[in-house]
């Protein structure tokens, strides 16, 4: 990734060999799922039935939440010093959400019926029918909210007009439809009392979820940035100086956020006294998730906000970054049926771990396709200064 | 303006009846289908023959279990309900001298309020009115939520089809059912440990066996009321977690964990938009005061710079004036005398 | 990444390593195993009222201590009476004002000792705390109480030249001190109680000041005696060694061979009671005069009263639950292997043709003081009846009409003739089964017992069980009845059938049919 990205004559670079071996490898793998099933490619159980993919699921919806974290910085809370940094995140956004919407169509049984819980029948008791519902209608406000940067590049003035004049009712659209999703794929553990760990069970599981998307998104802002400036320092508009600015900004607002997460978690546990938990293995496991991943970054942000340390800002984001992710694993695959002995539980058959990396790659180049061509790292020359 | 008299009675008439229909929706209680089936698994006459797993297979055309009647050592391990098979018997306790050993069977409990029917996205579940719970293969998507939220682990998924995957479970022989027989796991039984009939009889039944052999069994019968009740019935002779029963489940249905949470969703769709609509216009007020401001301040400054600016144009008209002056005087002063000599 | 030089090198290094052994410590959740303190070792924990401790119990181990101070002997700690006499009571008495005086005054006693053992280079216990208040699992006693029975008391009797009054006393309210009076002797529990009430030692201590200090004493005099060890006598395994006779001869208290069981007000045939019979099969004298050498009568009243913890006459004779009750007693017989088959599975509160068993005397009013020898004649068991193809057969064809398996052949004869061996050696059998008729009802239930009133041939189980069970009535089909029958009796008198420690398969009793005549 140290490689200049302007070989764009060059299509044998060494990042895209390494990429491409994993998407042909990883692509390969998909088509074998689709051709023998489920067992083919998983260690999937009778008794656990949501894996690797399913943790992953909901890894990629909580870091995509940067698209919604700083639409609502910028236009309803009025932070306009961030706006160069919209579009990438909210193209991060996107691509998370394409890789959750492909991971899923991975793990369905019958990926072609998609559309049935829509069109054929609905169930509305189920937070599965909450979440494909606001997820099918974010997806389709956050292309929306993109097209302005294809129409910039095509030219389509008129149509980048109009979309550009509904920005902040797709923002008011985007966050409530965020907040709903975002909550409710923490309610999909609400049915499981008696499998999940009762230090990650709760109640609030909903509340946890939505303010640590919340948190991941803004790191993943942060992460992007970084990374971008470091690729494509040259194209991207925004100075390296003005960059490190807004991170501390971030730095900041996701210190508030953790702390409040942080404090939400304090709570959950004194509501249900489930303190005498924590003195034993999983309490040890819980506390490393925590304290190590929610109360140190916490501690740092701040500290890196106050003593205005970008570095430390980025490195602290992705810590929490892995903070999210081991946060949904754990909910979802490692404490999930926790009673269970080593040889009941599942551990990911290889194969899950290839595909989550085809995806991630694929996200990747996907990411780096559109933002080494279209204004999304800077103001198209035509619009400059006009949003 | 004050309502016309009309308009009041109009108000009161739409007031009685959206109060009149919230009376009839508020708070009843529904104790399930009247009349509807059920069985008894008095785990305390099942010898672990397994001719329940065999029978259930047959009538559901699967492969008979691989293990024939009377293998012990399928027991060595607990199994659950798979693809492959839909009703197991595990044992519980070995045989211990004259005690002989315990068996439970296992499988879908049919609740009365199933967890299944709540989290399908598609409504692939139905609650029958005559007890057991149906499933449509025809609308399922396969994201096995409902595998994941039942608390029985009673369902099994097709993992090893690619095109046709199912959730499979027992179905309490629907068909059989329908046609007035009992399902095939009640009929297989030797010594009747499954025993089929009106759920209501059957609790009363198990009532009174408990109180002719209070010795013989834990005065619990699972699935009364447990997360609402199912209706599989189950009699134990061992507390119920060594039994691999589930202990202490709340009277409250399961879905009613997710549904309370989900009932906030329209509340969030109503109010949110208006919310942050607000703050949006709150954000934008402030960025337009703050202009006025930032606008009244340049004003006032250039006003001000101007004032200084003619002040200070005046002083050097003043100053200038006064150069020129003290210029003339001293000019003056050193003029020649030369118009002292006209005068002699 | 040069990020690193923002972060103060202590707090990395610190948290990667408190990670690391965070991490390492997870998912180490182990089943604890189950401790369980010896016979001889005595906990001390606070009681209750102080609430929880700071630290664990104590699990004080008496024996070794015991074994360390030898020569000194018990009156190193335990006090010596005003009569020169050793109590199991300790020199000083327990401190139980608060905790901390709780505390204080075993760590005195303990740490003290061990303390000055130490300073004198003897080997001497811990003075640690974590030593003596080991943490760990929840512990489990294995001590268990020693109760007398025939053999033992016989032992002791003996050995003791038949002078009850070395162990039997009673107290005299008038002359404030104990006396002996012969035909009086009752169990130590009946006036020692659970706690020491003034000079009335608690059970605990009485049996250890006579019991125990005998035994000293024994051993002292180099004499022949029971055990002085903690586990001789509260240890299982060590009681199990105890010799026990097996011919005992009758205890002689003066009390009835035979009398009658009947209270003023009875209306019903009052019951014969052999005394002498029952002495041999009970354990002692307690199984049934649980509280004092006195009649039920006495303490339980008609209508129930305080001194009877509220336990009616009526349930003080016939509560089936209880083995203090003569119906729970003889339950507990009809319990046994060789009688489980049938009793089992009937159900507990007892028919009811089994009362005028009992009730075999003659009305109260007018009856002679003593019972007739005749009514406790021993009752022979019936003979058997001729084999009769229709009204008792040799073999029975079971067959239900299945598909899967052949009709089984039911060896009826043989095991009518085995069981009713086996219930033969039982004189208690005997009495109640009387005819056959009772005894065949152990498996044609619900069918007309009364001796003499029944008709030759019990209804056959297909008669009430039908192809279909009945959910309602409870009432299983035939299927089910055969296989609850069979398969209950045989598991309940440990024989061979599914379920049990070497099953066999259904085809261990009838054949797997054809598989076309299965078609």
């Amino acid at each position: 990734m140290n490689a200049p990205a302007e070989n764009r004559g060059e299509l044998f670079t060494p990042f895209n060999i390494i990429t491409g071996l994993i998407l042909i490898f990883g692509g390969a793998i998909v088509v074998l799922r689709f051709a023998h099933g489920l067992s083919y490619a998983t260690n999937l159980t009778q008794t656990t039935t949501w894996g690797l993919w399913t943790g992953f699921k909901l890894v990629f919806v909580a870091l995509a939440a940067s698209g919604y974290a700083l639409t609502t910085a910028v236009y309803i809370f009025g932070m306009h010093e961030y706006h160069p940094l919209v579009r990438p995140a909210v193209l991060s956004g996107f691509m998370g959400y394409t890789l959750f919407i492909l991971i899923l169509i991975f793990d369905l049984g019958r990926a072609w019926r998609i559309y049935y819980p829509f069109l054929v029948r609905p169930g509305v008791t189920s937070a599965l029918f909450e979440i494909a519902l606001c997820v099918a209608l974010y997806y389709t406000t956050q292309f929306v909210e993109l097209t302005p940067v294809g129409f910039e590049w095509l030219g389509w003035k008129r149509w980048r007009k109009a979309v550009i004049g509904v920005t902040v009712g797709l923002t008011v659209f985007g966050l409530f439809l965020s907040m709903l999703h975002q909550s409710t794929l923490g309610a999909l553990f609400l049915a499981v009392p008696g499998k999940l760990h009762p230090l990650w069970y709760s109640p609030y599981i909903p509340l946890h979820f939505f303010i640590s998307s919340a948190v991941g998104g803004i790191s993943m802002v942060i992460l992007v940035g970084l990374i971008s400036k470091r690729v494509w320092g040259h194209k991207m508009e925004i100075t390296r100086k003005k960059l490190d600015q807004l991170t501390i900004g971030l730095g900041k607002g996701s210190a508030i956020a953790l702390a409040i997460y942080f404090a939400v978690k304090i709570v959950d546990i004194s509501i249900a006294n489930k303190w005498h938990y924590l003195g034993t293995g999983w309490g040890l496991w819980y506390l490393v998730e925590v304290l190590g991943f929610v109360l140190l970054p916490c501690v740092l942000f701040a500290h890196g906000h106050r003593e205005k340390l970008p570095r430390l800002i980025r490195f602290t984001a992705l810590l929490t970054v892995l903070g999210v992710i081991l946060n949904r694993l754990n909910v979802s695959v490692v404490a999930y049926n926790w009673k269970f002995t080593i040889e009941q539980r599942y551990f990911p058959y290889w194969m899950e771990y290839v595909v989550v990396v085809f995806l991630i790659t694929l996200g990747v180049v996907i990411f780096r396709w559109v933002a080494q061509r279209m204004p999304v790292l800077y103001d198209h020359p035509d619009y400059k200064g006009s949003h | 303006m004050s309502p016309s008299r009309r308009d009041f009675i109009k108000g009161v008439a739409a007031g009685g009846l959206a109060a009149g229909v919230a009376r009839a929706g508020a708070n009843k209680r529904f104790d399930g289908y009247p009349g509807r089936y059920g069985l008894l698994h008095d785990s305390t006459l099942c010898v672990g023959c397994r001719s329940c797993e065999f029978a259930c297979n047959e009538v559901n055309d699967l492969p008979p279990p691989t293990a024939p009647i009377g293998d012990q050592k399928i027991f060595d391990k607990p199994r659950g309900p798979t693809d492959k098979r839909y009703t197991v018997v595990n044992r519980y306790r070995e045989a211990q001298g004259n005690k002989p050993a315990v068996y439970r069977k296992h499988q879908c409990m049919h609740c009365n309020e199933p967890c299944c029917a709540s989290v399908c996205f598609v409504n692939a579940f139905t609650k029958t009115p005559e007890g057991p719970v149906l499933y449509d293969p025809n609308v399922c998507v396969g994201c096995r939520y409902c595998v994941f939220a039942c608390p029985y682990y009673a369902l099994a998924y097709e993992y090893d089809d690619p095109a046709t995957p199912r959730v499979v479970r027992c179905t309490m022989c629907y068909p059989l059912i329908k046609k007035g027989r009992n399902p095939a796991c009640a009929d297989a039984c030797p010594t009747g440990a499954v025993l089929f009939g009106k759920r209501k009889e059957l609790i009363k039944v198990a009532r009174e066996r408990i109180r002719k052999h209070p010795e013989r069994y834990v005065d619990y019968v699972f699935g009364e009321h447990d997360y609402a009740g199912t209706s599989w019935l189950t009699l134990v002779g061992l507390p119920l977690e060594q039994v691999g029963l589930p202990a202490e489940l709340p009277y409250e249905p399961l879905p009613n964990l997710t549904t309370h949470f989900l009932s906030l969703a329209p509340i969030v769709a109503a109010i949110f938009p208006g919310l942050l609509a607000g703050f949006y216009a709150f954000s934008k007020r402030r960025e337009a005061v703050s202009e006025q401001k930032h606008r009244t301040q340049l004003d006032g400054e250039r006003a001000r710079a101007l004032a200084e600016l003619e002040q200070k144009l005046l002083e050097a008209a003043r100053l200038a004036e006064r150069d020129k002056q003290r210029a003339v005087a001293r000019a003056q002063r050193l003029a020649p005398p030369a118009e002292k000599k006209e005068d002699s | 990444m040069s990020f690193t030089k923002c972060i103060p090198k202590q707090l990395t290094s610190c948290s990667l390593a408190c990670l690391l052994a965070l991490v390492s410590a997870c998912g180490s959740e182990q089943q604890p195993a189950v401790r369980t303190t010896e016979a001889d070792q005595i906990t001390i924990d606070g009681p209750a009222v102080f609430g929880p401790a700071q630290r664990p119990q104590v699990d004080f181990p008496h024996a070794k201590h015991v074994k360390q101070l030898k020569e000194q002997g018990c009156k190193e700690c335990h006090l010596i009476d005003e009569k020169g006499k050793q109590t199991p009571k300790l020199k000083h008495p327990v401190d139980f004002s608060a905790p901390q005086a709780y505390g204080n005054y075993f760590h005195g006693l303990c740490i003290g000792c061990h303390q000055e053992r130490l300073d004198k280079n003897e080997k001497a216990g811990p003075v640690d705390c974590g030593a003596c208040h080991r943490r760990g699992p929840p512990t489990t006693s294995l001590r268990s109480e020693i109760h007398f029975d025939n053999s033992l008391h016989y032992r002791h009797l003996k050995e003791l030249d038949k002078k009850c009054e070395k162990c039997h006393h009673t107290y005299d309210e008038k002359l404030k001190k104990l006396v002996y009076k012969k035909e009086t002797e009752s169990a130590c529990s009946d006036c020692h109680k659970d706690v020491d009430q003034g000079k009335n030692l608690s059970w605990k201590n009485a049996a250890h000041t006579d019991c125990a200090g005998c035994h000293v004493q024994r051993q002292d005099n180099k004499q022949k005696g029971g055990p002085v060890a903690c586990v001789g006598c509260h240890d299982e395994r060590e009681r199990a060694k105890i010799k026990k006779l097996d011919k005992v001869p009758r205890l002689e208290r003066k009390q009835p061979n035979q009398a009658w069981i009947h209270t003023k007000t009875a209306t019903l045939n009052i019951v014969p009671f052999d005394h002498a019979a029952h002495e041999t099969k009970a354990r002692f004298c307690t199984a049934c005069h649980h509280d004092g050498m006195k009649r039920c009568g006495e303490c339980h009243t008609l209508q129930g009263e305080r001194k009877g913890a509220g336990v009616t006459l009526e349930q003080a004779q016939h509560a089936s639950g209880s083995s203090l009750a003569c119906v729970g007693c003889h339950r507990q017989e009809s319990l046994k292997p060789e009688c489980s088959g049938c009793h089992e599975q009937m159900p507990v509160p007892p028919g009811r043709h089994g009362c005028v068993v009992c009730h075999a005397g003659p009305l109260a009013k007018g009856a002679p003081k003593q019972p007739s020898p005749e009514l406790f004649a021993e009752v022979k068991p019936q003979a058997l009846p001729e084999t009769n193809k229709d009204s008792f057969p040799d073999k029975i064809k079971l067959d239900t009409g299945g598909k899967k398996y052949k009709p089984t052949e039911f060896p009826h004869l043989k095991i009518v003739k085995k069981l009713y061996a086996l219930a033969g050696k039982s004189k208690l059998a005997a009495r109640f089964h009387g005819g056959t008729e009772v005894f065949c009802a152990g498996c044609h239930h619900h069918s007309p017992s009364t001796p003499g009133a029944s008709p030759k041939r019990p209804p056959s189980c297909a008669s009430c069980h039908g192809a279909k069970s009945k959910p309602g009535q409870d009432l299983p089909d035939l299927k089910s009845a055969y296989h609850r029958q069979c398969i209950g009796c045989h598991q309940a008198m440990g024989l061979e059938t599914m379920g049990v420690k070497k099953p066999f398969g259904c085809t261990g009793c009838h054949k797997e049919e054809d598989k076309e005549v299965a078609k």
